[in-house]
């Protein structure tokens, strides 16, 4: 598919010119839909997106698709759901089909504790714009029935949920590639296969980046990676609370039936959709270790089966197709950390944990909004670099894949 | 029969002492002594009375094991379930994760007696299959 | 394949069995006090390459271990 869309995006891979207003580095989501935003929103297109392999090549390839603003903190909620209406407009907006399918997510619970969370997260959510109600047992066996409510013999039994109409799914590469597209026409510069091995300073002050093809000065860099973002913001001289974990997902053969929400359980932990093509997709919590690696476990595939057929039986007649891994930046408190870094000229949009692909839209609109006012957006103030300092931490508890 | 169908409670002494306090620890006829780490000695059966020579030693009757013996023809199924490798000589003590449980073994005479804490027993027994407490 | 560590105890296990303990490594660089603790309490190194950790066996002897690891590679 990346071939299809590539041959489809009739502007010319330019040169790298010497110096650019904006340089980001990484050509996942975020950095391609920070540029996207710039040019579509503010006219800012003397800007280029580094990238080391192809673009959407790292996470953006390499998540579950999910996207949902179904968070526990309004800070979040507000900013998700800004993501999640973006994501519905991406389409008409870009003319591209990016497989925009709003699914639904079911977030099941077992127990007198989780009940009560989601009873409260569903609160949050209709207070700060996002719809998502409590359902009860029988909610759920209507929404999905191929859920056992009595799961594990009575001891996963489905005490209720949450659920979320507005939670989809979109395909990761269409998504990238349409954002890249939409800013490469407007003249942005999307540079494949170029590594950026240092960063050029006068002081303290970032003034451009180093390359295997050569320095490039700019006025501002942004750091848009994922997973080796510390590496890189060491460079600058800046200390991030990210520590970088693995995190895998699977895929079964095609299951001939539809399988229509995105159904998860955090006491479980784990989570399932089904892609365009009738495969089951799972994900469950991040690896156990820090860790660079792409290495899938068998282990994984282990501790992700077991609740997931207790909770779905059906899912016994399936057999594993392929898994994989991607490497996810976890933040100290489980929340993005968007804008300044306290030094000049270098900015960061990271810590996006294991739901980056969700924020693709929102993030890269509030970024590049950032970057053309030089004011920190309202939307994403309580994301800050400098929260840590004023022990202003961000928890949330409505974010998945995490603390389980 | 081979296969147990269920764990049943262990009574031991459990000793938390100096590395060389432990290491003097004489093993109780026909018993085990089973060093759990450095410091962290399991006595099955518990003692009636022992001598440490460690003043902060820490004696303490333990019951929070419960214990199965495994014949050495179900040792391929264990090990089917455990993502480390059994000893490949007994008598041995090994400890890890065997489907997902945190358990200690003890090989012996071909076999295997696992011992596994006893809330997590019922987990155990059901992961291998066992029949379970009637 | 999963990783394992060698527990000194135990012999190699699974990460599974493992609980990752951070050390905070503030920069000899940070000198003010505040600064330090701020990244004593939230910063992390987050290495790519060989790394000296301290882990939990909690699945196994149930020890602070000390181990060495390539994050590149585990």
């Amino acid at each position: 598919m990346n071939e299809f869309i590539e041959a489809q995006v009739a502007f010319g891979w330019e040169d790298m010119r010497s110096s650019y207003d904006v340089v980001i580095v990484g050509g996942g989501g975020h950095g391609l839909s920070t540029a996207y935003h710039l040019a579509t929103r503010h006219g800012i297109t003397n800007v280029a997106v580094l990238e080391r392999g192809y673009i959407g090549s790292g996470n953006s390839g390499r998540n579950t698709t999910i996207i949902r603003a179904n968070y526990s903190i309004p800070e979040a909620v507000r900013f998700y759901q800004r993501s999640v209406d973006l994501y519905s407009r991406l389409e008409e907006e870009t003319g591209r089909w990016i497989m925009h399918d709003r699914k639904g997510l079911l977030w099941l619970v077992h127990g007198v504790p989780g009940t009560r969370n989601e009873r409260a997260r569903s609160i949050v959510n209709q207070a700060f714009g996002a719809d998502t109600v409590y359902v009860t047992p029988e909610e759920v066996g209507e929404i999905c029935p191929e859920v056992d409510l009595n799961a594990g013999g009575g001891e996963y039994r489905v005490t209720g949920g949450s659920y979320s109409p507005h939670a989809a799914t979109a395909r990761h590469d269409r998504v990238v590639w349409a954002l890249a597209e939409g800013a490469m026409k407007l003249g942005v510069h999307v540079h494949q296969r170029t590594s950026v091995t240092g960063l050029l300073k006068v002081g303290d002050r970032v003034t451009g980046v180093l390359t295997d093809r050569g320095p490039v000065a700019a006025g501002v860099v942004v750091s848009a990676v994922g997973g080796h973002v510390s590496t890189l913001a060491a460079m600058a001289g800046v200390r991030l609370p990210i520590r970088t974990h693995p995190l895998q997902a699977y895929v079964t053969n095609h299951y001939a039936r539809s399988f229509r929400p995105i159904v998860a359980s955090a006491e479980m932990g784990f989570y399932v959709s089904q892609t365009p093509r009738g495969e089951m997709l799972l994900g469950s919590r991040i690896d156990n270790q820090p860790s660079y690696s792409y290495r899938s476990s068998y282990e994984f595939l282990s501790y992700c089966s077991l609740p997931a057929v207790t909770l779905l039986p059906f899912l016994r007649n399936l057999t594993i197709l392929r898994q994989w891994a991607g490497v996810c930046d976890m933040s100290v408190d489980m929340s993005p950390i968007m804008g300044y870094t306290g030094v000049e000229g270098f900015l960061v949009t990271t810590g996006w944990g294991t739901g980056g692909f969700k924020g693709i839209p929102a993030g890269g609109e509030q970024m590049a909004k950032l970057i053309a006012t030089d004011r920190t957006p309202e939307l994403i103030a309580p994301f800050s670099l400098d929260r840590f300092k004023q022990d202003r931490l961000m928890f949330d508890p409505g974010s998945t894949g995490t603390t389980h | 029969m081979s296969a147990p169908d269920h764990f049943e409670r262990l009574e031991a002494t459990r000793i938390v002492a100096g590395p060389r306090a432990l290491d003097e620890v004489e093993s109780p006829a026909g018993g085990h002594l089973v060093r759990l780490a450095p410091d962290d000695l399991l006595v099955i059966p518990p003692l009636e009375r022992v001598d440490v020579a460690d003043r902060y030693a820490i004696i303490e009757p333990e019951s929070g094991f419960s214990a199965a013996w495994f014949a050495g023809s179900e040792l391929p199924r264990l090990q089917g379930v455990s993502a480390w490798e059994f000893p490949r000589h007994d008598p041995a003590f090994a400890q890890g994760h065997l489907a997902g449980i945190p358990v200690k073994m003890l090989f012996d005479r071909g076999g295997v007696r696992v011992l596994v804490p006893t809330v997590l027993a019922r987990h155990l027994e059901e992961r291998l299959g066992m029949g379970g407490r009637q | 394949m999963v990783l394992r560590l060698d527990c000194p105890h135990c012999g190699p296990r699974p990460a599974d069995e493992w609980v990752y303990g951070e050390v905070p490594d503030p920069p000899d660089y940070l000198t003010e006090g505040d600064e330090r603790d701020v990244d004593r309490g939230f910063m992390m190194s987050n290495t790519e390459g060989v790394k000296v950790e301290r882990w939990f066996h909690a699945g196994g002897c149930r020890r602070w271990q000390t181990i060495t690891r390539d994050t590149t590679i585990g």
